[in-house]
């Protein structure tokens, strides 16, 4: 049974639909991720399933209870939702131990909250005060305050933002570990995509507050339902082709198409990791390496098609680089099947890199050209 | 993943009527009666008096309003009133600039300690101010026997006497707010200036003035304000304003009516200078940038020690002139054993009223800051606007409403406790909403969601956590209320019981009559007991403030 059901979900704010017509479940004990570009409605989507905002139409359902919906509201403190802020919002007055308790009731409440300190990595903290932990540390103690009471479902708003890379990356594994222990089952929401797809078990994405894509990360990213999440996810390229009979033939060469566009003319959609060099042949496209842009783990090759186009290559830092300027050949990775959709109107022939329309930092960012200098005129 | 299709009718929830949904009840969690029926109430009690005013003066109808006020001696006391309105302010701005900039941009010796000195005459009631400037320049004063003359030019009296008094006392309204603003400055911009082949002093004239000029207006329309509304200082003095005008009016002639017709005329002139006000706030923008630097400081060379010796005998004028007085006199009063018994008595009954009534504020103030901070709408907004008429009124026109209010609507309770109480409530209820307000809006209603998420009910919420962590704003703001009570003059002057003493009336009653020693414990009993608090609550904050501050 879904742990959490909304169904056909407004949140209006004046005449603006923030939330408009979302339906989407939450299985039990998973952990889903709601990403989207800022003001994409996530967070008024999260507040109302914590029963912050009211919603104009829509029911939410919490482990098979109606919540929200025409005829019903019930109170957030009745709804057994626990939620995690950006910034914590731990209670400044209050030392962890009684952060932790502060959602508690009855008997053995003191030694519950410290197994629940232990549970998020932090048994000795109990007696501090929240101003004497770090950034990561209060996440967590957030976190275990928000699991204290056992709660039906935990929202997670944006936690781990508010901290720095290095930092994030190991407190997202870290959480996403609690929370299975704790077998919660969660609602995380983020404009960080590598973040989603990192932690979740399935990811929603959202834009202009209507939902555009659910499903597992590796779904999401490799076969987006439209050119709007691809572009959302921002990695890559779309290059021209046409479809026949399964086969989609482009000026890189001829892969097997997996829709939604099944005859006549698309786009392609190419990832950076999908190109290759076709070393010492003729086959393949001819081009020029231009100067590569280094990410560390792997690199962007930029190659300029003869004929005009450019494209985005992905290699990893060790493998051996082409000279700048020096003549290339690049075809697309002839296994796997490519997703071709409908030519867009901003199309530019024959080759138009995707830039990332969120705030994402997904690892690899397209090469901008450097905005020209203008000056005010006095 | 489900795709329902079914779409429900659009229903308001909880049934929220069109009423609700205008006032902005439909979304989000509406605000519970319990903050709103006490914030309402408490914004109609505040304006309750002025309505009794209203009535007052207007029993004999608009046109015999007209003819009272529509004489020469109301003309008179208008002119008189604006001319002193028009000398203080320009004074005010006069002294205000320079040291403002002194203490900011210059290499000055000892920078901060002016700094804080230049705000200090705020603590200074303008009675205790005045009672010190007749003490001094007055007849029988400190100048006559030290300069031996046998009369000095009569100047602590009349206008140059209610000009100096006010001018020198009202001066921080406009000084503080220009500290802030000059240390708040991007340095950058003069810095460009100066790349931009411009020098020094062209910079501050080009660049820096031009950003002082809505900050000084500012101050100058609360100088003005303030002069309007004084009347203590003005009455020890006997410069015959508005204020004073009502007053005899009212005590020594008893026509009731005569004073609430002329103090309507007072509201009106406030309600025009309130309007400037808000007209100017709403073009007021602070910059919310942090200035990346300190400012460059400018060496003052060959006029460091005459602008040191300046500012140095500005200090002894405003603040050790009124410190001397009441300390000097204080001091002979002890060992005349001079009313001890009766200052105490005095003592005590100013800190139980002020204490009752701070109380009363900040637990009033309350609904009011938590409903217009968590539930903006256009009720809450206007309820708060309203529970400000009695801060923005001279104190001698609310003290005259209470008097109309409370022998017509509550004769048992006319000069007694709860009355006196109740107009310092009226008069001072804002700076409480201010402060708590403030504190409010420093916690983020995450605090409060992730609590009611946790699933503790609003009222244990509020109590939990919301209470907690306002604490100090809600101490600060009933400090304040307290502070001002302590020093309000006109109100209980007309209110107080008979026979109860504060050491206000006491001040006021002994110095008007020349009583120079008999003014003096109490004088300096009370500015023991509120300039230190005075200075931690007003002054270090305001001096310490930089416009980016974030909570």
């Amino acid at each position: 049974m879904s742990q959490l059901a909304i169904d056909n979900l407004v949140v209006r704010y004046g005449a603006v639909d923030a939330v408009d017509h979302v339906s989407f479940e939450v299985a039990e004990g998973s952990l889903t991720a709601v990403v989207g570009p800022s003001g994409c409605g996530k967070t008024s989507l999260l507040r109302a399933i914590a029963g912050f905002e009211v919603p104009a139409r829509g029911t939410i359902h919490l482990a098979g209870e109606l919540v929200a919906g025409p005829k019903r509201w019930v109170a957030p403190e009745k709804r057994r939702v626990g939620m995690v802020f950006q910034q914590g919002a731990l209670f400044p007055h209050l030392t962890v131990l009684d952060n932790v308790r502060y959602g508690l009731r009855g008997k053995n409440v003191k030694a519950h909250a410290r197994a629940v300190l232990e549970l998020v990595g932090l048994p000795h903290h109990g007696d501090r005060f929240p101003d004497e932990l770090s950034g990561g540390e209060q996440q967590r103690i957030a976190l275990a305050r928000a699991l204290a009471p056992a709660p039906r479902l935990v929202l997670l708003d944006e936690p781990f933002s508010s901290l720095d890379a290095n930092l994030r990356r190991r407190l997202r594994d870290e959480v996403r570990e609690v929370l299975r222990q704790a077998e919660a089952t969660a609602l995380l929401v983020t404009h960080d995509l590598e973040e989603a797809l990192s932690i979740a078990d399935t990811v929603i994405v959202m834009m202009g507050g209507k939902v555009l894509q659910a499903g597992s990360p590796a779904m999401i990213y490799h076969r987006p339902a439209s050119l709007d999440v691809a572009r959302f996810i921002g990695d890559g390229q779309l290059v021209r082709c046409n479809v026949a009979r399964g086969r989609a033939r482009s000026l890189l060469g001829e892969v097997s198409a997996a829709g939604p566009v099944t005859i006549g003319d698309g786009v392609l959609l190419v990832r950076p990791e999908d190109i290759e060099f076709c070393v010492n042949g003729v086959a393949g496209r001819p081009g020029t390496a231009k100067e590569e842009v280094f990410y560390g783990h792997d690199r962007i090759q930029p190659v300029e098609l003869d004929g005009g186009g450019l494209l985005h290559l992905r290699l990893l830092s060790t493998a051996c680089l082409p000279k700048a300027e020096s003549k290339v050949r690049v075809r697309l990775r002839p296994a796997g099947s490519y997703r071709v959709f409908p030519d867009p109107a901003d199309f530019e022939p024959p080759i138009t890199l995707l830039q990332p329309s969120g705030l994402g930092s997904s690892g690899v960012r397209p090469i901008e050209p450097a905005p020209a200098l203008t000056l005010p005129l006095p | 993943m489900r795709q329902a299709s079914e779409i429900h009718p659009d229903d308001t929830p909880k049934g929220v009527g069109w009423l609700g949904a205008r006032l902005g009840m439909g979304r989000r969690r509406r605000a519970p009666a319990m903050l709103v029926v006490p914030a309402l109430a408490t914004a109609a009690v505040v304006n309750l008096p002025l309505v009794y005013l209203g009535i007052r003066a207007s029993q004999n109808g608009f046109d015999s309003w007209l003819d009272a006020v529509s004489t020469p001696f109301v003309g008179g006391l208008i002119t008189r009133t604006l001319l002193l309105v028009i000398g203080v302010v320009a004074l005010a701005i006069l002294v205000a600039v320079p040291l403002a900039w002194l203490v900011t941009r210059t290499d000055l010796p000892g920078r901060r300690l002016w700094a804080v000195l230049g705000a200090m005459p705020l603590v200074f009631p303008s009675y205790v101010s005045a009672y010190a400037l007749v003490a001094v320049l007055g007849p029988r004063g400190f100048a006559q026997s030290w300069l031996r003359v046998e009369r000095l030019p009569d100047i602590a009296y009349g206008y140059s006497g209610a000009l100096l008094t006010l001018a020198l006392f009202t001066y921080p309204y406009i000084y503080l707010p220009l500290v802030g603003t000059l240390r708040s400055l991007d340095p950058a911009l003069e810095d460009s200036s100066r790349a931009l082949g411009v020098g020094r002093w062209r910079t501050f004239f080009a660049v820096v003035l031009p950003q002082l000029r809505l900050p000084i207006l500012a101050g100058a329309l609360l100088v003005a304000l303030y002069t309007l509304s004084d009347f203590g200082g003005v009455a020890i003095v006997r410069y015959n304003t508005f204020t004073l005008a009502v007053y005899n009016a009212y005590t020594s002639l008893h026509d009731r009516t005569m004073a609430a017709s002329l103090a309507v005329v007072l509201v009106l002139l406030t309600l025009v200078l309130l309007a400037l006000e808000a007209f100017l706030g709403r073009r007021n923008r602070p910059t919310r940038q942090r200035p990346s630097r300190p400012p460059e400081l400018i060496p003052l060379g060959r006029w460091r020690w005459p602008v040191l010796a300046g500012i140095g005998s500005w200090s002894v004028l405003t603040v050790g002139m009124p410190l001397g007085v009441v300390t000097y006199w204080g001091i002979r009063g002890l060992f005349a054993g001079r009313d001890l018994e009766r200052a105490g008595n005095a003592v005590i009954g100013s800190l139980t009223v002020s204490l009752i009534a701070a109380v009363c504020a900040a637990v009033l103030a309350l609904p009011i800051a938590v409903w217009s901070v968590r539930h903006r709408n256009q009720l809450s907004r206007v309820t708060e606007r309203l529970s400000y008429a009695g801060y923005a009124l001279p104190g001698l026109v609310i003290a005259l409403a209470m008097v109309f209010f409370a022998t017509r609507a509550v004769p048992m309770f006319y000069q007694t406790l709860p009355i006196l109480v109740l107009a310092y409530v009226i008069r001072f209820l804002p700076e409480a909403t201010a402060s708590t307000r403030a504190s409010l809006t420093a916690v983020a209603p995450a605090f409060e969601e992730a609590a009611r998420s946790l699933g503790q009910s609003p009222w244990r919420v509020l109590r939990t956590v919301t209470l907690p962590m306002i604490l100090p704003g809600i101490t600060a703001g009933a400090g304040l209320v307290f502070l001002t009570s302590m020093k309000e003059l006109p109100a209980t002057l007309l209110l107080q019981p008979t026979g109860y003493r504060t050491l206000a009336t006491d001040i006021w009653t002994f110095a008007s009559e020349g009583f120079y020693t008999s003014a003096s414990l109490p004088a300096l009993a009370l500015l023991i007991a509120t300039a230190p608090p005075l200075y931690y609550l007003t002054i270090r904050p305001a001096l310490q403030r930089r416009t980016s501050r974030q909570p």
